[in-house]
């Protein structure tokens, strides 16, 4: 849920920063990052490794400092902080102000549909991060680039381009946050994830999951709810966690106007075709190791419709009000010391519906997935999908049943086994593929 | 203004004699239990102090739970590692908790390895680090034990403190001079009773006793842990205990809060004792200060 607040820059890639004390304001110039004369040299790196003997590049720190700059602690901290060794391995302030990077891959290898008709059968869309249905066999699912960093003393900012299936990049997320507004109010603007429901509000490499649930890209859009717009929030003042957030995006018309769109109906040059949201979350802590987080989310829009007439204006597809509406349960189990137990379970339920004004239908989908981590690096996730409830003439009854085994190497890297049986309509077909994932760089950390 | 008011009022607590407090107590939120217990020895009774994490979990891995924005939102200061120890859950509690007060470049945001001179910092080229493991490329952040860096701490705090709370500024004096009194008795009487200890040969689970290790003179010959992060290896294993009957390696120390069977199969295989020690305040429930916490390390490194 928290996830569109995802990540940003804190210490990494950011030596100067983290080698002063806060309260100093002028960044050092480069001379400034060298040891004040009564710091020895660092004594060579104690081999953690059990063989790699780390390679030092550069020049060597054993070098005569010039004379100190006035040391920037106050006298009662009698230890100069340490300096990053990797600004010696730098061109001297090139990098030093550089946002996090990061590069994270998603592959995937594997098929929709014993026979290939059979999931084209189903008439299911598919989120535009999920493998291709066109591109079977190998496919490169998602090349996300993400670079995060403090604008100022007053916003940190974000930008996570993609390049899903390999076929255009586009800017999934890009956007500024506060950190210091009073009244326990935040504001985000630029192009960004809504904040409604859980699923919605996660990158693809946060999931469990190879695809997306079914109701992402038939009720949110093939991209999610996502699109340029502004976000305010504000912490509400109750004993437990609970964030009011209100949004307003200008939604556009959709690639593919063959299907309609929840929102995104009408030229947006006034308020009124504008899409509004409003979302609760709450949180309570039912234990040192349970908790749940449950989200209230509406929103309302122009539907978008370019069934009725053809060729169509995509600008002026304007059909009646639309309402989305719905609600997300988190439900964590997780004990704090793992030399218990390693085990966890992280157990997702969401259930939106939509109803068209002006006699339209209401029409709906949910999912439920339970993940349990079985040993520390070993991940179980099942998911049911129900889509069409309730059913209507643009969400017929679906299910759909998937389950993924995920083994993470390490943080950095994740090969994962997916399979899902769809059924609908007295069709079948069988989905199965087998995803690599890794990230190199500096990313954030995400929410919970 | 601010402070002016609160500093009149403060002063007009003590010319009434009284030992009620006319403000309302410095609120710290501390990422790890002995951060809280070095903030409580420095504030004394007027600070109000949290920790976010407990000392029998693993720092790193902290859940980003939404009830700890809570106590963020509310605080005066935030008192963390750092050296990116909690960067895997800290920075989003913070972004969300919508204190400037906490933020970073704020008097409030206390980062306590600004105090320490860190070590083990790599000097491979950075786009090589990861081949290292989950490697803190700032430094190694597990350096709160020697009385050196604890002393560095609290005076550090106490500083903050009187930045934030200037009524307070005598107090905190006081506290830190009680403080340090009492640190530098203890830290002669650890000493002495670890000295034999010294030249031990140790193996460690995680790369997170290097500092003790320099502070009491032992020497650590390997790490269960094949690389920082990466769960052990039956090779690694096998290697690690040649090395340690090799060397005499007498020791195994390992956190209270990795799992004890790997550790205990190095140490029996490799001739040595186990040594599950507590690495935070808050890791048994007797380990109330951080007092507690040094003694129980020695006690442990001793045996018996």
């Amino acid at each position: 849920m928290l996830t569109s607040l995802i990540c940003y820059l804190w210490l990494q890639q950011q030596p100067i920063d983290n080698s002063k004390p806060p309260e100093t304001p002028p960044p050092a110039p480069p001379a400034a990052a060298v040891p004040p004369p009564d710091v020895a040299p660092q004594p060579p790196l104690a081999n953690p490794d059990g063989g790699v003997a780390p390679a030092t590049v550069g020049p060597p720190p054993a070098a005569p400092p010039p004379p100190p700059p006035a040391p920037a602690v106050s006298p009662e901290a009698p230890a100069a902080p340490a300096v990053s060794s990797q600004e010696s391995v730098r061109a001297p302030g090139s990098s030093l102000l550089n946002p996090a990077l990061s590069f994270i891959l998603d592959g995937a290898f594997g098929y929709y549909g014993v026979h290939g008709d059979d999931f084209a059968a189903l008439d299911l869309p598919v989120s535009g991060d999920d493998p291709s249905p066109t591109t079977e066999g190998f496919s490169l699912q998602e090349i996300e680039f993400a670079a995060q960093a403090a604008v100022d003393p007053y916003l940190e900012g974000a930008v996570f381009l993609t390049i899903p299936n390999l076929q255009a990049l586009e800017v999934e997320e890009a956007y500024l946050v506060t950190t210091s507004l009073p009244g326990n109010l935040q504001l985000k603007a630029g192009s960004f994830r809504s904040q409604f429901g859980r699923n919605n509000t996660q990158h693809l490499h946060t999931q469990n999951f190879t695809r997306r649930p079914l109701m992402t890209p038939l009720l949110f859009g093939p991209d999610g709810f996502r699109g340029p717009g502004a976000q305010a929030s504000w912490l509400v003042p109750v004993p437990w966690f609970a964030t009011l957030f209100t949004e307003a995006f200008s939604i556009g018309a959709p690639d593919d106007t063959t299907r309609i769109a929840t929102f995104g109906g009408g030229a947006r040059l006034t308020p009124k075709n504008l899409t509004y949201t409003a979302v609760l979350e709450q949180f309570w802590e039912l234990g040192e190791s349970t908790s749940l987080l449950l989200g209230a989310n509406v929103a309302t829009g122009h539907l978008f419709d370019c069934m009725q007439a053809v060729p169509c204006d995509t600008a002026m597809a304007a059909g009646p009000r639309t309402y989305l509406y719905g609600g997300d349960l988190y439900f964590k189990w997780k004990p704090p010391n793992q030399a218990e137990t390693y085990a966890s379970l992280q157990w997702t339920t969401e259930w939106f519906a939509r109803t068209v004004t002006s006699g339209g239908p209401t029409e709906g989908a949910g999912y439920t997935e339970p993940v349990l981590q079985i040993a520390r690096r070993f991940y179980l996730g099942a998911r049911f999908d129900l889509v069409g409830l309730p059913s209507g003439p643009d969400i017929p009854r679906r299910y759909g049943y998937a389950g993924s085994l995920t083994f993470a190497p390490s943080e950095y890297s994740r090969v994962r086994l997916y399979g899902q049986e769809l059924n609908g309509a007295g069709q079948w077909a069988t989905v199965a593929f087998l995803q690599i994932e890794y990230a190199m760089g500096a990313h954030g950390a995400h929410p919970f | 203004m601010k402070l002016a008011i609160r500093t009149a009022l403060a002063v007009g607590a003590i010319a009434l004699g009284g030992g009620a407090r006319a403000e309302a107590k410095l609120r710290v939120v501390a990422s790890i239990e002995t951060l809280a217990d070095l903030s409580r020895q420095v504030g004394g009774d007027r600070v109000e102090v949290t920790s976010l994490s407990r000392g029998y979990q693993d720092p790193h891995f902290v859940d980003a739970k939404p009830s700890l924005v809570l106590a963020l939102n509310r605080a005066d200061a935030l008192a963390y590692v750092g050296l990116d120890l909690e960067i895997g859950w800290l920075p989003p509690l913070v972004q969300q908790s919508r204190n400037a007060r906490i933020q970073r470049g704020q008097p409030g945001n206390i980062d306590a390895s600004s105090s320490i001179r860190a070590e083990d910092i790599p000097t491979v080229p950075s786009e090589q680090l990861r081949a290292l493991g989950d490697i803190h490329p700032l430094g190694n952040p597990h350096y709160w034990i020697p009385p050196k860096n604890a002393r560095a701490i609290a005076r550090l705090l106490a500083e903050r403190f009187t930045a934030l709370d200037a009524g307070g500024a005598a107090t905190y004096k006081a506290e830190l001079a009680r403080f340090e009194a009492r640190l530098a008795a203890k830290e002669k009487e650890w000493e002495a009773a670890a000295a034999p200890l010294k030249g031990t040969r140790i193996v460690t689970f995680h790369k997170s006793w290097s500092y003790l290790a320099h502070w009491l003179g032992l020497e650590e010959i390997g790490y269960i842990e094949p690389k920082p992060g990466i769960p052990p290896t039956a090779n690694h294993t096998a290697q690690l205990v040649e090395l340690m009957k090799k060397n005499g390696a007498r020791l195994v120390v390992v956190e209270s809060f990795y799992p004890s069977s790997m550790a205990r199969f190095v140490a029996d295989n490799g001739k040595a004792r186990l040594v599950a020690a507590p690495s935070n305040v808050g890791a048994t429930p007797a380990i109330k200060t951080y007092f507690d916490l040094v003694d129980a390390v020695i006690a442990a490194l001793k045996g018996g």
